[in-house]
């Protein structure tokens, strides 16, 4: 096993991360439901006592202390002793804001930041100036030196099913990191050991006799117990709770587990484990299933040749075992947007306040998934559109008022599963976009033609996301330098996504970005041009028609596809990709979308729909820039990922 | 301060010896990751010319460049010749050649070099004079400068 203190750190930093936004998400709710909300109040103080036994354990003193000051103050705001006041709520925030960047710094520094000073003195000053004790910035010698038994009840890694060993070890022990190690390595020959206080790696490194305790889930007796930690050595006293809710037992008492308990607990933990795992584990998992997929296609290819039954059999079984796979993969890597829109509360706040504007900020779709390498890429974009929809769409109140509207704006952010897609949506019932004030602005900068009237919702994002072309009459500290909306479209390009514009006047906007629920990994439509085999990814596909048939009809110098009551343009995939040569006879039509916007993609033959692997390549200089990727077909060849949605940049 | 062993180390360039467009040619051996057979390409629409596209090496996409187109001479058949597989410019991409010949260790001393007439706006490093590798001069190859030309960012 490994002992290796930045896995701990790693593992600490996750999980005091955690704690930290649900201490902000708490806030927010203590802010709008005010003194009376005890629920959020309580939910508060629970992730700072969590935070401060995880960094005791961690020998994070300084921190420790903090969270201390905080949940003394905490405590008197529980206990009707202070005003639930906004100052006092700033306050909070604020220190919540210097726990993080204090836990972030921990491993590096022992002692406290200026930004913790600081908002406790906050605190402090809001709280009256009485505060329980002095802060002070200094190390200390770490909790496990203390020779008493630990308090395991204040840390929280020993809440959990199983029972709680406290073991202490003898006075004149020898190598005590060796023994307390040898121990906790004793017990997990019969049974899995949860947590320890301690961390194993405090222990480990221990030169002085320790107290230590950990928690333990195993059907063996409390006897067993207690002889497996006696044989690693230098043991005083040995204590097991098996009370679970009453830790402390009898010291002298050593309660025997029932089978039928530990039978009970072990099936407890069973539907609460997780495993955290690296995510460029996952990364080079995804990596060797796309071999696997390439490689699956070649064989199929092969035998489809060799044309024997058993060997097709076997293959068949093959593919399917591996498709399986795939899809284990994929949901592994998937994580719930709440991860990171979890943020958004907060930050939405402050904005809004710094802003003077009064706003209602829900989020929906919480528990849609995405790929979790997408999810980390698609905050920053998130965080622009927010922004703006609270500068510039959201207005001040007394306009609202003025306008007949609520006095609180309105901000949704959404996520949905749209097919092969995920709908991430924000959207304002702000003033909208002022389409003339735009369209003059382009038109001044040349990017609209001078005879057009009006901007519809597509030539509308055209503008707004040509750098440097902002409508903001003053730039502001958060959003307006006009890099905001191009700045999204570039990123979400990257991603194999596009942006959608609503704004109906005086109504609000909505800005709708649609991202594949993967990236590695696409189901694409493979497609022949000439003698060139393009891969279409579904995210932009809506349909395939023939070609033929009075579909497509010659209007005012150019082939239109009338579909339905709609007149689509036509694009010509030879075309597109530059290609010369006669098209052949029979033809097909794939329909591809973006937002609002349809078009008609000819191709001379449509090879079928595959999930393909996606691959990055380096492009050359002056090639076009269509391609989100390449893919291998499963003859070996490289083949090309069309970028559906900026296929409407030109037409 | 360098030892007199060392510095005679250094004054010796091992180069790969291969031939494009009829010419004799070479490259820094430290940069060639390894020489596989000429494959089909897939085109890269809008690349320039002596870009010949995207090939498939064991699972990697890699551009390969046709160094003849580059000096002039019609494109080469598909399939045709050897690709040598290069890192220049930060970038792991192919060069396609008609035929790999040797690797010969040439004194750095013994290189010359190029006017601007022939250095091919910088693909040309310097030149290996008659009577060095053979009878013919031979066009030592830069990596980087090809990958700075061909590849963006």
């Amino acid at each position: 096993m490994s002992l290796d203190p930045a896995r701990y750190a790693e593992l600490f930093r996750t999980e005091s991360r955690e704690q930290l936004a649900t201490m902000n998400r708490s806030l927010l709710l203590l802010e709008q439901g005010g003194a009376d909300d005890q629920d959020s109040l309580s939910a508060v103080f629970r992730a700072v006592h969590t935070v401060k036994g995880m960094c005791a354990t961690m020998g994070y003193h300084a921190v420790a202390e903090f969270a201390h000051e905080l949940e003394s103050l905490l405590d008197r705001v529980r206990r009707g002793e202070l005003a639930h006041a906004p100052a006092l709520m700033d306050a909070l925030f604020a220190a919540a804001d210097a726990f993080e960047g204090g836990l972030d710094s921990a491993s590096d520094t022992s002692l406290a930041t200026p930004e913790m000073t600081a908002a406790l003195q906050r605190l402090h000053d809001v709280a009256g100036g009485t505060a329980t004790g002095e802060f002070r910035a200094r190390p200390q010698e770490p909790m496990a030196a203390h020779g008493a038994l630990v308090d395991v009840a204040a840390t929280d890694p020993l809440d959990g099913p199983g029972v709680i060993v406290r073991v202490r070890q003898s006075a004149d022990a020898i190598l005590p990191g060796v023994r307390a190690f040898l121990a906790v390595e004793k017990l997990r020959a019969i049974g899995a050991v949860m947590a320890t206080s301690p961390t194993e790696e405090v222990l480990r490194e221990a030169t002085t006799p320790q107290a230590f305790a950990l928690r333990l889930v195993t059907t063996a007796s409390a006897s067993a117990i207690e002889a497996a930690v006696r044989s690693a050595g230098d043991v005083a006293q040995v204590e097991v709770d098996a009370s679970g809710q009453v830790r402390r037992s009898t010291r002298a008492t050593i309660a025997v587990v029932r089978e039928g308990e530990a039978a009970a607990v072990r099936a407890a933990s069973r539907t609460t484990r997780f495993v955290r795992m690296d995510l460029a584990r996952l990364d080079a998992l995804m990596n060797l299933m796309g071999e696997l997929m390439i490689t699956r296609g070649r064989l199929l290819q092969l035998s489809a040749g060799i044309g024997d039954a058993a060997l097709d059999d076997t293959l068949q079984h093959a593919s399917r075992l591996i498709a399986e796979l795939q899809t284990e993969i994929i949901t592994a890597r998937m994580v719930p947007v709440w991860q990171v829109f979890d943020r958004f509360p907060r930050l939405v706040r402050d904005a809004a306040r710094q802003l003077g504007k009064d706003v209602n900020f829900v989020i929906e779709g919480k528990d849609i998934e995405l790929d979790r390498s997408l999810l980390d890429e698609i905050g920053e974009p998130v965080v622009h559109l927010l922004r703006n929809a609270l500068d510039h769409g959201i207005e001040a109140p007394e306009v609202r008022v003025a306008a007949g509207k609520p006095a609180a704006g309105r901000l949704v952010l959404s996520a949905a599963r749209d097919r092969a897609s995920v709908l991430i949506r924000v959207s304002d019932d702000g003033r909208g976009i002022d389409r003339a004030k735009v369209l003059a602005r382009a038109q001044a900068a040349g990017l609209v033609d001078a005879t057009v009237r009006e901007l519809d919702d597509e030539q509308l994002l055209r503008c707004i996301a040509h750098p440097g072309l902002s409508t903001a009459e003053q730039v502001s500290d958060l959003s307006g330098r006009g890099v905001g909306v191009d700045a999204v479209q570039t990123k979400v390009r990257a991603l194999g996504g596009s942006v959608e514009l609503r704004s109906p006047p005086g109504l609000g906007t909505t800005m709708t970005v649609r991202l594949p629920i993967t990236l590695a990994i696409v189901r694409a439509l493979l497609a022949r041009a000439g003698t060139e085999c393009y891969a279409l990814p579904l995210t932009h596909v809506r349909e395939t028609l023939e070609y033929g048939g009075g579909a497509v009809q010659h209007v005012k110098g150019r082939d239109v596809l009338v579909l339905r009551d709609e007149l689509l343009p036509l694009l010509d995939l030879r075309q597109v990709v530059r290609q010369g040569g006669a098209p052949g006879k029979a033809r097909e039509i794939v329909v591809i979308e973006r937002g609002d916007r349809r078009s008609g993609l000819v191709v001379d033959e449509l090879l079928g729909q595959q999930e393909i692997v996606v691959k990055p390549f380096d492009a050359p200089r002056e090639g076009l820039a269509l391609f989100s990727g390449a893919t291998i077909l499963a003859d070996g060849a490289p083949a090309l990922i069309v970028d559906v949605g900026s296929l409407f940049q030109g037409t | 301060m360098a030892s007199i062993e060392s510095t005679a180390d250094l004054d010796v360039k091992r180069l790969l010896l291969f031939r494009a467009a009829g010419r004799l040619c070479a490259c820094d051996l430290s940069v060639v990751r390894e020489i596989v057979a000429a494959r089909v390409a897939t085109r890269l629409p809008g690349a320039p010319a002596w870009v010949m596209g995207l090939i498939n090496v064991r699972g990697t996409l890699l551009t390969v460049m046709d160094l003849a187109v580059r000096f002039g001479a019609p494109r080469s058949a598909d399939g045709v010749g050897s690709v040598i597989v290069v890192a220049g410019g930060g970038k792991l991409f192919g060069l396609r050649v008609d035929s790999v010949r040797d690797v010969r260790a040439v004194a750095d001393a013994a290189l010359e070099p190029v006017d601007d007439q022939r250095n091919a706006d910088g693909v040309v490093r310097a030149l290996v004079p008659a009577g060095v590798v053979g009878d013919e001069s031979a066009l030592v190859c830069d990596m980087d400068a090809i990958a700075r030309e061909a590849l963006a960012g």
